[in-house]
């Protein structure tokens, strides 16, 4: 069973009467990479907001990495690496002096890892430009490259992918699978699309109106937003064995009261129906 | 906390805006001493090229010192709300009272650099431009400064204060500008109807500074407070509002939320 790196219980943050985080639940476990869906203004980034001590719960308590309270949980937001909302630094520095402030700040002594994260996320040739005469996409990378600088267990991005043309958006997409697959960093993801996380996320939380009204694994999303074709036989283990065999179709499930469900073939039908009634399953 | 300041001092050495001040500052002393040598040189009988009237006319004149204390403190801050740039630290668990605590720290640092350098410009041109009165004058220069530093640390602190707490700067100097001129002003006149008003007055930096007086024939300060004691109330009363403010700050900061 993988550990629960952060958890949520019954978690609200209201402003006024207004709750923006309404008793969420979250969980998420090491090596996940989790994606919070909602519309804009659904919640996403408060709750990120009070995850990272910038905005504080009204009730409920956060648990991360076993700390839940106080200085103890202040402690261990150093094992994350974050972007809220739009990535932000002083714009009369450029993006190396900026990264070498916060280097020095946080207390890295290796002096390197400002070069690194600026190659890693693609901004070896900018480093010495002003932050003020970056593109957004340029801004967005480089507060990736802050929220990689500490060697973070946990990631929490919010839209990161916002402002990003459709090269850097795949290149973003394969630099955090990398990150999960070969460093085993945790990563909560926000979006308002689903589907600019659908290649990327291995769990889906999705927030409205600060509810988080479902949390599901990106299977279990695949299954059910599938069309499918539904097939009532009466040897279902030879029909599998002809779907495979003859048709190459091995995505399908067997449901508990038997019935196929067949989610390839699903503009031809009838190659289907004519090869249960010629095997006579 | 170390190395939030050290964190700090970097980025100010990238703040254009930080040498400016200092620079605008030196020439503006430099350029009245050169003013002074050069109406001396066209008319000799001219009284005033003199050490004695340069460093009288910096000393009556801290009143500036005091409310520049506002922009130094401003500039070193760095715009941290609307840069949005406070939440990196936040979020990466730095605690509140480093943040807030440090910044008050490298405020009055950059303020004693700048206070030092600008004098010492002031101090230099006019030892080498003007007519020497006597080191009593150089001396009476610095016991000013001393008076009143605690007072000019005491406006950073209550600037800090408005700037942590307030998102616009705008708004930030407008309230320091009515805590550290307004409120003395208001209770000075409340003063003459209610004796509280009096006795609070006193104790306002920016009354403290206008009721030090300068008998300028034996070159002495008179306090309010006399004697050698009155040097003591003021560092006791500016270190004391420091203390306030600066401990009300750090508590209301941990309450604000970062943007």
């Amino acid at each position: 069973m993988r550990e629960v790196i952060l958890s949520t219980n019954s978690l609200i943050k209201k402003y006024k009467d207004i709750s923006a985080v309404d008793q969420v639940n979250l969980k998420i476990h090491q090596g996940d990479i989790y994606g919070l869906v909602g519309k804009n203004g659904a919640g996403k980034t408060t709750l990120l907001r009070v995850i990272t001590g910038q905005a504080f719960a009204t009730e409920g308590q956060i648990n991360l990495f076993g700390a839940s309270s106080g200085e103890a949980l202040n402690q261990k937001r150093k094992r994350i690496g974050s972007i809220i909302e739009i990535p932000s630094f002083y714009s009369y520095m450029t993006g190396k002096q900026n990264l070498e402030y916060y280097r020095i700040q946080r207390g890295i002594p290796d002096k390197r890892c400002v070069e690194d994260v600026l190659t890693e996320v693609g901004l070896s040739e900018s480093g010495n430009k002003k932050y003020k005469d970056y593109s957004l996409g340029m801004k967005q990378r480089l507060g990736l490259a802050l929220a990689l600088m500490n060697r973070p267990e946990l990631l929490l991005l919010d839209e990161p992918i916002n402002g990003l043309d459709p090269f850097g958006i795949v290149e973003i997409r394969n630099l955090l699978l990398k990150l999960n697959r070969e460093k085993k960093i945790t990563i909560l993801i926000s979006s308002h699309i689903l589907s600019e996380l659908s290649n990327l996320v291995t769990s889906y939380g999705f927030i409205e109106k600060g509810k988080l009204v479902k949390q599901i694994t990106s299977e279990e999303l695949a299954k059910e937003s599938n069309r499918y074709i539904e097939l009532k036989v009466d040897n279902v283990e030879a029909m599998t064995a002809l779907l495979e065999v003859k048709l190459n179709c091995k995505a399908y499930k067997v449901t508990p009261d038997r019935t196929l469900h067949i989610f390839d073939y699903l503009e031809q039908p009838t190659k289907i129906s004519e090869l249960a009634v010629k095997s006579g399953a | 906390m170390l190395s939030y300041l050290k964190s700090e001092f970097y980025r100010l050495r990238y703040n254009e805006g930080g040498y400016l001040f200092i620079a605008v500052c030196s020439l503006l002393l430099l350029s009245s001493n050169i003013v002074l040598f050069a109406v001396k040189a066209s008319e000799p009988t001219f009284p005033y090229a003199t050490t004695y009237f340069a460093f009288s006319s910096f000393y009556s004149s801290i009143m500036i010192v005091f409310f520049l204390c506002i922009s130094v403190a401003t500039s070193v801050f760095g715009n941290e709300h609307s840069n949005h740039t406070m939440k990196n630290s936040i979020s990466y668990g730095i605690n509140r009272n480093t943040i807030y605590l440090g910044k008050l720290i490298v405020e009055v640092v950059y303020a004693m650099i700048a206070f030092v350098i600008i004098t010492a410009v002031d101090i230099g041109s006019a030892y080498l431009l003007l007519e020497n009165s006597g080191i009593e004058n150089l001396m009476m220069l610095f016991k000013s400064c001393f008076v009143v530093m605690p007072l000019l640390l005491c406006a950073i602190a209550v600037t800090n204060f408005f700037l942590f707490l307030l998102e616009s700067n705008g708004a930030a100097i407008g309230a320091v500008v009515g805590v550290l001129l307004a409120l003395p002003l208001v209770s000075n006149f409340l003063g003459m109807k209610f004796r509280v008003f009096t006795e609070l007055s006193k104790f306002m930096p920016y009354n403290m500074i206008t009721k030090i007086n300068y008998d300028y024939d034996k070159l002495e300060m008179i306090l309010p407070w006399s004697g050698i004691s009155g040097y003591y109330y003021y560092w006791i009363i500016g270190i004391i509002e420091i203390i306030i403010i600066s401990a009300i700050g750090v508590f209301l900061f941990q309450k604000k939320e970062v943007k």
